[in-house]
């Protein structure tokens, strides 16, 4: 996000917004909005749409589909001759993936849980700030503000969405409707010993940051595979190690942790097993340990009018479908906490995301724009 | 030590010390300590491959020569001891026998070694090989960061790459090599001693591995269902440590690290990790690369993760030569300090020279043991001990004679 690539990305979306008939409006952070007035202008409206920023060497569908599909349900329902009674807002949340160490900026901002000192603080991997990569993409940070939504005036979110799992491949079924999404406790382990030579140094004199932080790594492992509630997901996605040479015993590590899980009491357990065992591990090797929290999110719980509205939408259409939970974090987990929300899965082969392998059938596809036009119908009318 | 840090002064860049093969900040060291070398009655020359060569004849014309020094160059943002240590200590001893009217029988050489850390061309030991007689022309090719190639690098340098073999001293008659160095590394200081005499210097083996597993979202793969390298990798890790602390002399390194893609929020599909194995006794070290493996494999094969295995380097262990190593113990002997017989981990000159001569190596104990920093730091007492020691290893020498 804030990169002049997704910049253009944008500018194409809001080019297929604008075939389509929305009206199309960027907020003050860079959410992308494409309205379809209903009948009663007054009346909250509906929200759906995903993000279209992506991961580092990413698949094609992860978001995308959520704001490309939504578009071309409003068309579909448009060309059935269905006149809503509520609007039908588009969205392409900014940043939902974590560019800036934390997800879901954009519908973040929206939701008013950022707050201008955030944006200072939060940075990329280059160093920049959120607050610097917004001004340089044209946005003012000290207008954080104005991207805030009433939660008074949304009715329902509904999020279309590849499952990015391999739940319904393995079942066989067309369409997931999420009843909760699992959300992450995320923090960083930094582990500080002393950085000697790889030669001089006898095994006994060694404080090695590595070998303390690989210990640590294979206790989280161990951590989520004894959670209690069994669904309980723990990865260490990336790996800092320095000075990084190959003859030098490594003085600094820091490991990013995410765990996540639908069940908090079940993820917390394992966070606090995680981190106790990273403090013993640190204690025992005269490792200095800092614990440095990320992000901390309550898992949610789908409205119940919206998992039943899609369920019904799958009945009309005839499709196989499964209610389920969704191990991944999505925009609409942070909605969720303020207005009712929804969402719609489609299988993913081989449960592939994040890469560039990642593929949905071009039924499937179909098959979840036609259930996300049912649903928003139900609820628009 | 007051030289050592005069010396540190002669740098590549402001305000740290860095100091690579035949740059102008070599040059100006070669100058700086030839001049030294030039007031302590030697003979100084740069030779063809631009290592500083400081002369002082002996009597007997026959006697052969014996080689003194270390190496002058240094790593990056280096501290002042690691090799000018070695060189101005030899400096300080042939000061020492002229003043007191010393006339040894051999010929010394004091060596100002041009490239041991190899920070420009990634070489090892270019200077001290050339010496030894073993200098790969291939190397010539070689190009640093900027494009510029070690021949011409040399050339710039006043050195001559197209007669190498002038540097040569294989088939003189060398009497053998002798380094004074900072330890880098603790084992003196735990032991409350100020030097030490190196046994051996360790061989070692250097290995990079790629382990392959399945990228997945971080969210949605069960536990069970992943193929995570990075775990694997950490896994491997600890094994490494475990293994190397059963065996005594072994030292196992794991440096590098890294998970790839390398998103918080995706399980690792890669992960690449490097090796580092050191012992004196090739044979330990090979059955512990061959055990190091097979964990690697194990770890691997636990989570449905490929490993790649590739050894980068080989290096054997060099032995000390046994006569020259117990004349230096002796000396220590007689200083009222037990003799600490250790291994090299670090590689030295002496592992190049020992294809042409005998070598021995004097470690000075260095504060935490801490080395390839600004803050690399000896005692000045640690130091007047070694020059004692390394006099009393001439004189030895000399008296030990036919």
């Amino acid at each position: 996000m804030y990169t002049p690539t997704y910049a253009a990305a944008l500018d194409w979306v809001s080019d297929r917004m604008r075939d389509a008939g929305l009206e199309v409006r960027l907020d003050a952070v860079g959410n992308l909005f494409g309205r379809w007035e209903g009948s009663e202008r007054s009346a909250p409206r509906l929200l759906t749409g995903s993000h279209v920023d992506t991961t580092l060497n990413a698949g094609r569908y992860d978001g995308v589909l959520g704001v490309l599909g939504a578009i071309e349900a409003v068309e579909l329902l448009r060309d059935a001759g269905v006149r809503p009674r509520r609007s039908i807002e588009v969205v392409a949340w900014a940043g939902e993936e974590p560019r800036f160490g934390t997800g879901c900026v954009g519908s973040r901002m929206a939701a008013g849980e950022l707050a201008r000192a955030d944006l200072d603080r939060l940075r990329d991997r280059e160093g920049t700030s959120m607050a610097q990569a917004m001004r340089g993409a044209g946005f003012d940070p000290d207008r954080l503000d104005d991207a805030r939504i009433d939660p008074a005036e949304i009715h329902a979110l509904v999020e279309l969405h590849i499952e990015q799992g391999a739940v319904l491949e393995a079942h066989g079924q067309s369409i997931g409707v999420v009843s909760a999404i699992a959300a992450p406790h995320d923090v960083r382990l930094t582990l500080r010993g002393a950085a000697t030579h790889a030669g001089a140094t006898p095994m006994g004199l060694r404080r090695d940051a590595l070998a303390g932080a690989a210990e640590a790594m294979v206790a989280l492992e161990r951590a989520a595979r004894e959670s209690p509630s069994g669904t309980t997901v723990a990865t260490v996605g990336v790996v800092r190690v320095r000075p990084g040479a190959i003859n030098v015993v490594p003085g600094e590590v820091e490991l990013d942790v995410d765990v996540r899980d639908s069940d908090l009491d079940a993820r917390e357990q394992v966070v606090a097993a995680i981190v106790d065992g990273a403090r013993e591990v640190a204690e025992r090797r005269g490792l200095e340990l800092e614990v440095t929290p990320i992000v901390e999110d309550v898992p949610v719980a789908c409205d119940e009018r919206i998992v039943e509205a899609a369920e019904a939408a799958c009945r009309e259409l005839g499709l196989s479908y499964r209610r389920m939970t969704s191990g991944a974090y999505h925009d609409a987990m942070i909605m969720g906490r303020r207005v009712p929300i929804g969402m719609v899965f489609v299988p993913s082969v081989g449960g592939i995301s994040h890469h560039p392998d990642e593929l949905t059938a071009p039924d499937d596809l179909d098959r979840g724009v036609r259930v996300l036009a049912g649903t928003l119908a139900r609820l628009a009318a | 030590m007051a030289r050592c840090r005069e010396l540190a002064a002669v740098s590549e860049e402001s305000g740290r010390l860095t100091r690579r093969f035949a740059t102008p900040a070599m040059a100006r060291a070669n100058a700086l300590v030839g001049a030294w070398m030039t007031a302590a009655g030697m003979e100084v020359r740069v030779d063809a491959a631009g290592n500083l060569v400081g002369h002082l004849p002996g009597t007997d014309d026959a006697a052969g020569t014996l080689l003194l020094g270390s190496h002058l160059d240094t790593v990056r943002d280096a501290g002042a001891f690691d090799g000018p240590l070695g060189v101005l200590a030899a400096v300080a001893c042939v000061e020492r026998l002229r003043g007191e009217g010393t006339r040894l029988p051999f010929s010394v050489d004091v060596m100002g070694f041009a490239d041991e850390e190899g920070l420009r061309f990634g070489t090892a030991y270019l200077g001290s090989r050339a010496v030894a007689g073993d200098f790969d022309p291939e190397l010539l090719t070689l190009v640093d960061d900027d494009g510029v190639s070690v021949a011409d690098a040399l050339r710039a340098f006043g050195g001559d790459p197209d007669a190498m073999g002038g540097a040569s001293r294989r088939g003189e008659r060398l009497l053998g090599y002798c380094e004074v160095h900072i330890e880098q590394g603790p084992v003196l200081e735990g032991r409350a001693l100020p030097v030490g005499v190196v046994d051996a210097i360790a061989g070692a083996t250097r290995v990079e591995l790629e382990f392959t597993g399945q990228a997945g979202h971080a969210g949605t793969v069960p536990m069970a269902a992943r193929h995570d390298a990075a775990c694997a990798a950490a896994e491997w890790v600890v094994a490494v440590e475990a293994a190397a602390r059963r065996e005594p002399g072994l030292v196992a390194t794991v440096g590098r690290l890294e998970a790839l893609p390398g998103a918080p929020n995706v399980v690792p599909g890669a992960a690449v990790a490097s090796l580092d194995v050191r012992h004196a006794d090739d044979a330990v070290r090979d059955a512990a690369v061959g055990a190091l493996r097979a964990e690697a494999e194990r770890a691997a094969a636990a989570r449905g993760v490929q490993v790649a295995w590739r050894v980068r380097m080989e290096a054997p262990a060099v032995a000390a030569d046994p006569a020259l190593t117990a004349l230096l113990a002796e000396a220590v002997d007689e200083r009222g300090l037990p003799a600490l017989r250790l291994t090299s981990g670090a590689g030295h000159d002496g592992v190049a020279l020992s294809s042409a001569t005998g070598v021995a190596m004097l470690f000075v104990r260095c504060a935490g043991g801490l080395s390839h920093h600004p803050d690399e730091s000896v005692d000045e007492a640690d130091v007047a001990v070694a020059l004692d020691v390394l006099h009393a290893f001439v004189l030895k020498l000399a008296g030990g004679l036919p």
